[in-house]
């Protein structure tokens, strides 16, 4: 398999992206902070681009777009192993910053500035005879990299 | 063999101009899909005669999906769309086959599923893919 096929490899006008790796991944909210280990497998990203497109009575799609116009990602992400400790400290993190821009820190090192859109999602205990046995899944919605 | 995505793609109805990007895409999974846009509606008169509207093109609906691209080959297909959502795209598929497409599904979505052997990033991590796209073969 070659790089160039599968991996980052852009010819042209392609925003540069950079990433490295982390150990962890990190959610601040003005003063509230919290740090997590690195998410699950399983990982979403999804990518929205603002446009329009007009049908026209003949059938053929017109497409349009302002480069003005927004561009935003949502992310999920999805952590298990966690303590009870870290778990509680997730859910006042979400409690506090409900509504508030969250910067995001991604495993890949790349930084996202967006709102947590899941904030009712519970922490699930999976059971387990060690303190490591909760989940949980954030949503980041109308992220944008920084 | 590979795909080719080249954009912006300048046509009589899409007269977009700017610099010419590229994104090279591995060979995607089977089960690869294409449809036809065409659509009929049938009607009875009293006397049981029947009539049928259509409206025919000659575009089509193509869907493909990757399962083991790198994590850097998937940040780039993100980029390339959030370049090209607005614009046509110059596809040459894996039969060479030349297509006028636009991206037919938004948003585009990934899932980084495991770890790999490919290229891309800095970790080791492959995911999966899917692009609707619709558009008519020129060459």
């Amino acid at each position: 398999m070659s790089e160039k096929l599968h991996g980052y490899s852009p010819w042209g006008v392609f925003t540069p992206v950079t990433m490295s790796t982390r150990a962890d991944v990190t959610f601040v909210c003005g003063a509230d902070s919290i740090t997590l280990r690195l998410p699950d497998f399983g990982n979403a990203e999804e990518v929205d681009v603002d446009r329009v497109i007009n049908v026209s009575r003949g059938g053929t799609p017109n497409i349009f777009r302002d480069p003005q116009w927004t561009k935003s990602t949502e992310i999920t992400v999805g952590f298990s192993v966690l303590t009870r400790a870290k778990a509680l400290e997730l859910l006042d993190f979400l409690k506090n910053c409900l509504g508030l821009l969250v910067t995001y820190t991604d495993p890949d090192d790349r930084i996202w500035e967006g709102i947590v859109t899941n904030p009712e999602s519970a922490v699930i205990d999976g059971g387990g005879i060690t303190d490591c046995k909760y989940g949980a899944t954030i949503t980041l919605g109308a992220a944008n990299p920084v | 063999m590979s795909m080719t995505f080249r954009g912006p793609y300048a046509n009589p109805n899409n007269p977009a101009v700017g610099p010419i990007t590229t994104m090279l895409l591995p060979n995607p999974e089977l089960d690869n899909t294409e449809g036809q846009d065409l659509s009929l509606q049938l009607r009875r008169a009293i006397d049981g005669t029947r009539s049928t509207y259509v409206k025919s093109s000659d575009r089509k609906s193509l869907s493909f999906t990757w399962n083991d691209l790198g994590r850097g080959k998937l940040v780039e297909v993100q980029e390339f769309f959030k370049l090209y959502a607005g614009d046509h795209v110059l596809l040459t598929d894996f039969r060479d086959d030349i297509w006028d497409v636009i991206f037919n599904e938004n948003p585009i979505s990934i899932q980084v599923t495991g770890r790999s052997a490919n290229f891309g990033g800095p970790r080791a991590e492959s995911g999966s893919l899917t692009l609707e796209l619709l558009g008519v073969k020129i060459a």
